[in-house]
Formats: structure tokens, C-alpha cells, sequence
């Protein structure tokens, strides 16, 4: 049993889904539901007959979604009022012994149809909402080095298909307007354009390449321009770059070509050399764990 | 190989000419949704179609007709794409709107419009899932007429011309909100607008909330019942819109 509210099934951008809280009583317990936006959803303002009302809104055309949050975030529980903890019972005077239940449930638009999302086969294709996040796992390539930190530029967010085309269009040959679109509020056109399309970049500094030794880290002997790197955002950054890091097991190259590309795919063979199945060589690479 | 002609260079003796199939222009006609509708009172006819442009990430063509004006005009919304440069925690969007064949609205004044297209927008848009980057939407007029304009003849023709430009205004709201959809770039709500008296009033949130206003010349006495006449023509846009919308993607369930 989610909750007592009867949810529209499809929404649209605009659609009302459902109050931020709702009430229920069953077998003498209160069951408080605290709905929490998802994606595709914002929590937004309503004036309702003199009322204001706070309501969660879909932003996008899509099946709606709810699922309870098991671990919702510690911060979050001292701020709302005095029941927040989950089953926390309040033993007032005598009669009303009130056990109180607090239900978060996250409320998310799935762009896609019912059908879809029941063969589980509901993955956000959409890219627009899949922009790299803090704490989210990317793939990137590396594009350049020096001594202090790997470019790199993202290619895809794990779990969530990114930007296909990184919003420049699927040929990669997205039109600019005149004047430069939006880019033009932070930067000159000429500077824009790569042969890639203009891919959301990263740095990984040589400090957030490994998590042990980190003072005595050769950026030019864990990556080389062009291998994939599973690298995680440490945040947003700067306006040009993500900041990534490297330092944890699951976390590194997990393909790259011998010889600066020249030579063939190369396997893991510990955390710090990859070897030629072919010729036998091995190279110096900060791998990730392959399993 | 033919013995008799030995100039010229011939494929192998079992090739076919090349002949390229039309599968894919068949996909094409067949996937963008119609919607004709017909108001009776004033021979509004809507027409409106999503995602039918490849090579975007959402696109909406907004044909509408009445006994004054007809028109017909193309969105293409690219991104969220990369922006360089300082950090920006929200996405920034750029509209641009292009003359088509006609050459018929000077360029100062379709970027007035679209500044004021970028204001609406930027309320309705929710930039704040979209740091650092940027949503580029281009309109393109395919066919701007006024139906009534060689009539009568009397009236002044800058006047007419002026005022001209707001019938258009709604129907870019309505085609740049389909399009954003299509895109699935999160949007508060449904935005459109109405158009009364060269007032162009846009709204959200079912009439509640009015997100921007046009004035042009024409007849300023009362504006409240213009604003009431643009509500009514944008709950009108707005549900079809919607219906438009929702018939889209339960094709396009049926089809996957």
C-alpha cells in the first residue's frame, strides 16, 4: 500500500499529481505521507480559493511514477515538525495514544508509456534530463594531459543515457543562431566549436586520481589521450570543466589501446597495468576494477 | 562483360542499378499527429504536429487559419547543450525568430518578439535542472498572411502592418511550448496566449498566472476585457495542445 491518493496515470507538463502531504488513519495509527519531487516533477505554489497550497507539478509528457524513499537524507528529518522519525510514537496523556508513521514517497514523470515502464523497460532515454550531477557516475574521454590533470570530455552518465549528441543535434552539426545562441551570454562563438560537438568537459587533477600516494601521482602514467576513463563528478566546477575524480576501486580507465591507440585493446591485469592480449605489452594505467 | 563496348567501365555483370527505397519517407509522413480543430464562431482552425524534425531534439509545426490571418511556423529546440566560459547554475535560453520565404517583418521587430518570447520562457522553462547550459529555440515563419488586408483598402497599411506581428505571437507561444515538450525539457506548465485588440496576454496555470503581456497599437479602452478574450483563446490552445501532446505518446507506445 503506497498511499490513499489516487495518482493520475499520465501527466503532462502543468498537471497537478498531488499535495506535498497527505493523511491517513489505519488501525489506529496515523500515517503521515510526505511526497518528495522526483525527476520531471516541481514542488510548486497554488492559490486555491484564498488558500495558497503547495502541489507537486509533472514538467514533462510522461507516465507517473511513486515509489516509497527508503533512505531518505538525514538533514532532511529535524527540519519538518515533531513526528519526522520514522515510527516514532508519540505517547500523549492517556486515550489518543497516536503512533505515528511518516511515509516519504518520491514522486517522479518517466517520459514514455505505462506499457514500457511495467517490462521494466522504462530507461530515461531522454536525454535533457540526464545532465551530470555531483556524486553521479560518468564515462569520459581523455583529450589532453599535463602534470597536474587529465581533460577529459563527457561522454555518458552511468544508469541514465546521456545527450546522444549533447543537445548539438544527431549529426553533430547542431546549427548556432547568429550572435551565438546561448553561448553567447558566457562566451565568443569562435571559441566554441571542437570536431567532437560540444561536449560537456571534465578535469581530473592529479590529487583526485587515487585516494592513497596521491602527492606522488604521474598523471602521464595513468591515462592517455583517448582512453575511456569511469570517472565520478566531484562537482559542478567551473564554467568550462566538471571536476571528476578517479580515487576509489570501481573508479579509471576501463578501455584503452596500446601505443597512444596505435596498438590493440588492452585488459586489466591489476589496478595499475593493462597488458596486449596480442603482443604481450603492457602499459602503466589507473584501471578501474573490472568486476 | 559486354565484348562489343570495351570503353567504357562496367560493374559486374550480375549489378543492379541503384534505387533507394521511400521506407523512410513513409515513416516521416506518417509519424507527426494532426489535430485539426474548428472553432465555429470565427472559423479558427488549429493544426498541430510534433517531432518531426530528426536532426533536433524537439520540434513543432503550429498551422493555424481564421477568417483574418492564416499561418504556419516550425520550433526546433536544440540542447541542453555545453556552455563555456564563466559558471552559470542555471540553464540560459536563446529564441530565435526567422522570416521564412516572405520576407515580411523586418529583423528589429522579430527580435522584440523574440526578446519577449525569451521572458515568457524563462519563467516557464525549470532552468534550475539545467546548469550549465543552454537551450538554443529557432522559429521559422513558413507562411504569414493576412486574408483580410486587400479588402479594405482605406485603412492605413503601417498601421495594419504594426499590429500585424501580434496575431503571431500566440501561435509561437503555443508552438515553442509543444516543442519544448516534445524535447522533454522540463517545463512548469502548458504556457499560450490569446491575442485581442493587438494585446497579446500569455498565461500558465490555467488563466491564474500571466507570464507576459504585448501591447500593440490598436484599442486601449479596456484592456481587462482583452485579457478576459486571451484567456479564453489560450484555455482553448491549451487543451488541444495537450490532447495533441497525449495522442503523441500513446502512439508512440503502440508502435514500440
Amino acid at each position: 500500500m503506497m498511499s490513499n491518493l489516487q495518482f493520475p496515470k499520465t501527466a503532462y507538463p502543468g498537471k497537478l499529481i498531488c499535495p506535498q502531504y497527505s493523511t491517513e488513519n489505519k488501525d489506529g495509527e496515523d500515517i503521515i505521507f510526505n511526497y518528495v519531487c522526483g525527476s520531471g516533477t516541481k514542488l510548486l505554489h497554488f492559490e486555491h480559493n484564498g488558500r495558497s497550497i503547495e502541489a507537486i507539478t509533472a514538467t514533462l509528457v510522461g507516465t507517473v511514477k511513486c515509489e516509497e524513499e527508503k533512505n531518505i537524507d538525514k538533514e532532511e528529518e529535524p527540519e519538518a515538525d515533531q513526528s519526522t522519525e520514522e515510527e516514532q510514537s508519540v505517547d500523549a496523556s492517556s486515550s489518543d495514544v497516536i503512533k505515528r508513521i511518516v511515509k516519504f514517497i518520491r514522486v517522479s514523470v518517466v517520459p514514455g508509456g505505462d506499457d514500457d515502464c511495467r517490462t521494466n523497460k522504462c530507461a530515461n532515454n531522454d536525454f535533457a534530463n540526464n545532465l551530470p550531477k555531483e556524486g553521479d557516475i560518468v564515462l569520459t574521454r581523455v583529450t589532453r594531459l599535463s602534470l597536474q590533470r587529465a581533460n577529459v570530455e563527457i561522454l555518458a552518465v552511468e544508469d541514465k543515457p546521456s545527450p546522444i549528441d549533447s543537445g548539438v543535434g544527431s549529426n553533430g552539426m547542431g546549427i548556432v543562431a547568429a550572435g551565438g545562441g546561448s553561448g553567447a551570454a558566457t562566451f565568443s562563438v569562435s571559441q566554441a566549436s571542437s570536431d567532437l560537438g560540444e561536449t560537456f568537459r571534465g578535469i581530473i587533477r592529479s590529487q583526485d586520481v587515487r585516494s592513497t600516494d596521491r602527492d606522488r601521482v604521474k598523471v602521464i602514467e595513468c591515462f592517455k589521450p583517448g582512453d575511456i576513463v569511469r570517472a565520478q563528478v566531484l562537482s559542478l566546477g567551473d564554467g568550462t570543466n566538471y571536476y571528476l575524480t578517479t580515487a576509489r576501486n570501481d573508479l579509471g580507465v576501463v578501455f584503452a589501446r596500446a601505443a597512444n591507440g596505435a596498438g590493440g585493446l588492452m585488459y586489466a591485469t591489476d589496478w595499475q597495468m593493462m597488458t596486449s592480449p596480442a603482443t604481450g605489452v603492457t602499459e602503466k594505467r589507473k584501471c578501474a576494477k573490472p568486476f | 562483360m559486354n565484348v562489343q563496348d570495351r570503353r567504357r567501365l562496367l560493374g559486374p555483370a550480375a549489378a543492379k542499378p541503384m534505387a533507394f527505397s521511400n521506407a523512410i519517407i513513409d515513416e516521416q509522413q506518417k509519424k507527426p499527429v494532426n489535430m485539426p480543430s474548428k472553432d465555429s464562431e470565427n472559423g479558427d482552425e488549429l493544426s498541430l504536429h510534433t517531432g518531426f524534425i530528426e536532426n533536433c531534439n524537439g520540434s513543432a509545426l503550429v498551422e493555424a487559419r481564421n477568417l483574418r490571418h492564416q499561418t504556419s511556423l516550425i520550433t526546433a529546440v536544440y540542447g541542453p547543450r555545453s556552455i563555456r566560459g564563466s559558471f552559470t547554475s542555471q540553464g540560459t535560453i536563446s529564441i530565435q525568430l526567422k522570416n521564412g520565404l516572405l520576407e515580411k517583418y523586418n529583423t528589429n521587430e522579430l527580435k522584440e518578439v523574440s526578446g519577449f518570447l525569451m521572458g515568457i520562457f524563462n519563467s516557464v522553462v525549470n532552468l534550475s535542472r539545467y546548469p550549465k547550459s543552454g537551450i538554443d529555440i529557432f522559429v521559422y515563419l513558413t507562411y504569414d498572411k493576412n486574408l483580410q488586408s486587400e479588402a479594405p483598402a482605406g485603412e492605413s497599411q503601417s498601421k495594419k502592418t504594426f499590429s500585424e506581428i501580434s496575431y503571431l505571437i500566440p501561435h509561437c507561444i503555443t508552438s515553442i511550448t509543444l516543442a519544448l515538450a516534445d524535447a522533454g525539457i522540463e517545463i512548469v506548465d502548458m504556457a499560450g496566449a490569446g491575442e485581442a485588440n493587438g494585446t497579446v496576454v500569455s498565461f500558465i496555470k490555467n488563466g491564474e498566472e500571466i507570464v507576459g503581456v504585448w501591447k500593440d497599437e490598436g484599442n486601449n479602452e479596456d484592456l481587462l476585457e482583452s485579457v478576459d478574450d486571451c484567456k479564453e483563446q489560450y484555455r482553448r490552445y491549451r487543451d488541444l495542445m495537450i490532447s495533441c501532446l497525449l495522442e503523441q505518446k500513446s502512439l508512440d507506445t503502440s508502435s514500440s
